[in-house]
């Protein structure tokens, strides 16, 4: 609409988003957990003079930055590099909003990477309390980084008080921040075990017991914080957000119920597979468990997208990136003439006779979510639809899915993008 | 006439006056090229002496410049981030359609990332094993992919600033999949900022050659003459690069840019002039101070090349902003500050770096002092040998 359209085939831009995202969270989550787990468990050693338990932690250290120090940070600029070509019109808005927040978490970041450098570099060659206070500052700031980032994320599904004040603070402390804090913290201790045992599998016999033991410290309390801080969640939000994944929509619904089964099973798996019989732990067991923490992890993060649709910020800034408050306008003057990026020339009724203005529409209106015939296809959507159909769904858009947004156009516009998907529904394969 | 098609401003202002938040583009920007020039040039100095140097001293420096690369690295991609916000907040309508117009090759910019970054530590944990191990594809190819990522972002820079051609670009192609720029549009500023990296990774290394001849021994003084004349050799080339790369951008440059940059911009020349002289005269210095040995005029001439690059980064942003500024939509820089926020910022950032050189310092003093238990697990209970270290 305002920005040129990136139209990514196949995976549509916000399946781009979400693979980018979905890494990142795995990896920075496992980063902070690991922040703490590491100066905890050296401090152990040092107490037990387990000799054998620091040198797993020194490999478990260079480990840890290969996979957080790289993977993380360019995972994480790629989230920024990915919603920017995506969502522009929503990436200026949160970039204008809390840039000061993401000028701190910068901060953090510098004290991240410094800690952690020279924390896995003077492994033996600085005083143990020095290197604990490393792996402790390590620990804080990325925590801290998760502080901030936690407000900006939060605020695109819950703005909260935001909307009527435009405030940062109202913005950053909404509604789930909290709860969300919370469950991630926990998420984070969790993964930091989960990771440990992929270390911990290529250790001898004394060590891997002792190991999985300690990791599972770091595993089990997330089975009873993030359900709790998961029902404070669910109790924040708005009564329809809450409504979608307890039976309101079969898809949101399926995916928070299949989460939270294999979130069960994860626990159970740790607990009876790994945990009664540490000594059996091998790569393929441990990442089995990591790959179980994946699914609902990933879940959930991608249910608290689908539910925050049709909104990028809700109740401000529809997925289209088209403000709510211009929703009338654009009714009236139509999305072809208000539309700066096309590839068609002619607006009003002259548009009916242009053959690009369909495919403008479907950019304009349902590329943002929806492909051809890859993620979330459309083509399968609209089989069997006629002229008729077609109009009748654009006119209704929001009333029949409470995930769509209501189309904005003219009606001339309705039954030129209406000709244009019955189009796909013939032109099926 | 050309249609210029430029997004509308946002509904939301720019959260402190323009004036700060082009200081802080411009530092951020700075301390991000430091780390960055040390990857790009010195990876390319570390690789090409890899591979053309055999003897103990050039080996000995290939280890060093891997040895700091990894890190160097991480602080360029964190470094990175803030100027990048900075750019987002000030020019945003026209960033974000460059990198939409682009957006393939501007995303694919991650994966290059991702493997030059991977690769330059198996390049440097390679040689730590055994210097004969060093895998040289590792190093090679972590140098090219950094060399596309480094392309990518001066395209998409280039192409910010030249929407006229924006609306014929995405009518005729949607896709995104190009670079949208010519590459003889985009090699002479390339070639430029390349040559500076290469000057700075240079200047360091000449730099590195003294402070290695200061920790005492034959074999340390024969290192740092190596070093200094291997440097020397180094920054002579990239000296005579960038004059030649700085004259192709300028005459690359539109009537107007030159105009600006030739006093027509008094700030922009002021500033063109100064970098330039800083530049040539540090880089000079440190010439002279590699042939006599003589470590004052050295750092003096180090600290030119640093002024130098700076005067020349406020020039670069001058030139970007008042070129940008004819394309901003009305209303592109309305403010709301966030005065409250912006002071918490500045009180975490005082603190912050505050707590980086407390690390660092602490770590120098327990290096110093021996402060290790050499066995890991040596006597004591924790904390101990830190005292005994630190007394």
């Amino acid at each position: 609409m305002n920005y040129p359209f990136w139209e990514v085939p196949i995976l549509g831009g916000s399946l781009v988003i979400a693979i980018i995202a979905i890494v990142h969270v795995f990896i920075s989550h496992f980063a902070v957990g690991t922040g703490f787990f590491l100066p905890l468990t050296e401090q152990k050693a040092y107490r037990e003079g387990d000799s054998a338990l620091l040198a797993y932690l020194k490999k478990h250290s260079r480990f840890f930055v290969l996979v957080s120090l790289v993977g993380g940070a360019i995972t994480g600029v790629g989230i920024w590099f990915s919603i920017a070509l995506v969502s522009p019109q929503a990436t200026s808005i949160l970039i204008r909003n809390f840039v000061w927040g993401w000028a701190i978490e910068w901060v953090f970041f510098i004290g991240e990477i410094t800690s952690a450098l020279l924390y896995v570099y003077t492994w033996e060659k600085v005083s143990r309390q020095t290197h604990v206070i490393l792996g402790y500052v390590y620990g804080a700031t990325a925590w801290l980084s998760l502080v901030i980032i936690n407000g900006i994320i939060t605020f695109m599904l819950t703005p909260g008080r935001w909307l009527e004040t435009g405030g940062f603070w109202d913005g950053f402390f909404n509604p789930t921040y909290f709860p969300s804090l919370v469950m991630r913290t926990a998420v984070s201790f969790a993964l930091a075990g989960l990771y440990a045992l992929i270390t911990a599998s290529f250790q001898p016999g004394e060590l891997k017991p002792k190991l999985v033991k300690l990791a599972a410290s770091y595993i089990f309390p997330a089975g009873l914080v993030v359900p709790l801080a998961g029902l404070w969640y669910a109790a924040m939000l708005p009564p329809q957000l809450r409504h979608l994944v307890t039976g309101g929509a079969p898809v949101q619904t399926n995916l928070f119920v299949g989460s939270l089964v294999v979130a069960v099973l994860l626990f159970v798996y740790v607990y009876f597979v790994i945990y009664r019989r540490p000594q059996s732990l091998n790569l393929a067991s441990a990442l089995l468990a990591l790959v179980l923490a994946f699914a609902p992890i990933g879940g959930l993060e991608f249910i608290r997208e689908m539910i925050r649709k049709p909104y990028v910020i809700t109740g401000y800034l529809y997925s289209y990136q088209i403000f709510t408050d211009r929703a009338d306008e654009l009714k009236a003057t139509g999305l072809l003439a208000s539309a700066r990026w096309k590839t068609s020339r002619a607006v009003g009724a002259a548009a009916t006779e242009d053959p690009a203005a369909g495919a403008d529409l479907y950019r304009l209106q349902c590329a943002s979510c929806h492909t051809i015939d890859g993620y979330n296809a459309l083509r399968p959507l609209v089989r069997g639809w006629d002229l008729d159909t077609g109009r009748m769904y654009l006119e209704h858009l929001d009333q029949v899915n409470a995930m769509m947004p209501p189309f904005l156009g003219t009606e001339v516009e309705r039954d030129i993008l209406a000709g244009w998907l019955v189009q796909l529904n013939k032109e099926g394969r | 006439m050309t249609q210029l098609l430029i997004p509308a401003a946002d509904p939301v202002g720019l959260p402190a006056p323009p004036w700060l938040l082009q200081f802080l583009l411009v530092l951020t920007f700075v301390l991000h090229i430091l780390p960055m020039s040390l990857v790009l040039g010195g990876g390319f100095i570390a690789v090409w002496t890899h591979l053309t140097g055999d003897n103990p001293a050039a080996r000995r420096l290939v280890a060093h410049l891997a040895g700091i690369l990894p890190s160097a690295i991480a602080y360029t991609i964190t470094l990175g981030i803030a100027p990048l916000l900075f750019v987002q907040l000030l020019y945003g309508t026209l960033f974000y359609t460059s990198s939409i117009l682009m957006g393939f090759p501007w995303l694919a910019a991650l994966g290059l990332l991702l493997i030059g970054y991977y690769s330059l530590y198996l390049y440097a944990e390679g040689g730590r094993r055994a210097e004969g191990e060093r895998p040289a594809w590792a190093g090679v190819l972590s140098v090219a992919c950094f060399i596309g990522v480094s392309y990518l972002i001066t395209n998409n820079l280039s192409l910010m600033v030249s929407p006229a051609g924006w609306a014929e670009m995405y009518a005729a192609d949607p896709s995104g999949t190009s670079l949208r720029l010519p590459v003889q549009a985009v090699l002479p500023r390339y070639l430029h900022a390349f040559s500076v990296a290469l000057t700075l990774a240079a200047s360091y290394v000449v730099l590195h050659g003294f402070w290695s001849a200061r920790s005492g021994g034959a074999e340390n003084a024969e290192y740092g003459q190596f070093v200094r004349r291997w440097g020397a050799g180094w920054l002579s080339g990239a000296l005579a690069l960038q004059a030649v790369m700085g004259a192709w951008y300028l005459s690359s440059l539109s009537g107007q840019a030159k105009g600006w940059l030739l006093g027509g911009d008094p700030a922009m020349a002021l500033f063109l002039a100064l970098g330039t002289l800083l530049m040539a005269a540090g880089g000079i210095l440190l010439l002279l101070a590699a042939g006599r040995n003589a470590t004052g005029s050295a750092w003096a001439g180090g600290a030119g090349v640093l002024l130098g690059t700076v005067c020349l980064a406020i020039v670069r942003h001058l030139l970007e902003n008042r070129t940008a500024a004819q394309f901003l939509p009305a209303g592109a820089w309305d403010i709301r500050p966030q005065w409250a926020i912006f002071v918490l910022f500045a009180l975490i950032l005082v603190l912050g770096l505050g707590l980086v050189a407390w690390m660092v310092l602490r770590v120098q003093a327990d290096l110093k002092g021996g402060a290790a238990p050499r066995a890991g697990l040596g006597t004591g209970a924790p904390g101990v040998a830190a005292g005994k270290g630190r007394s």
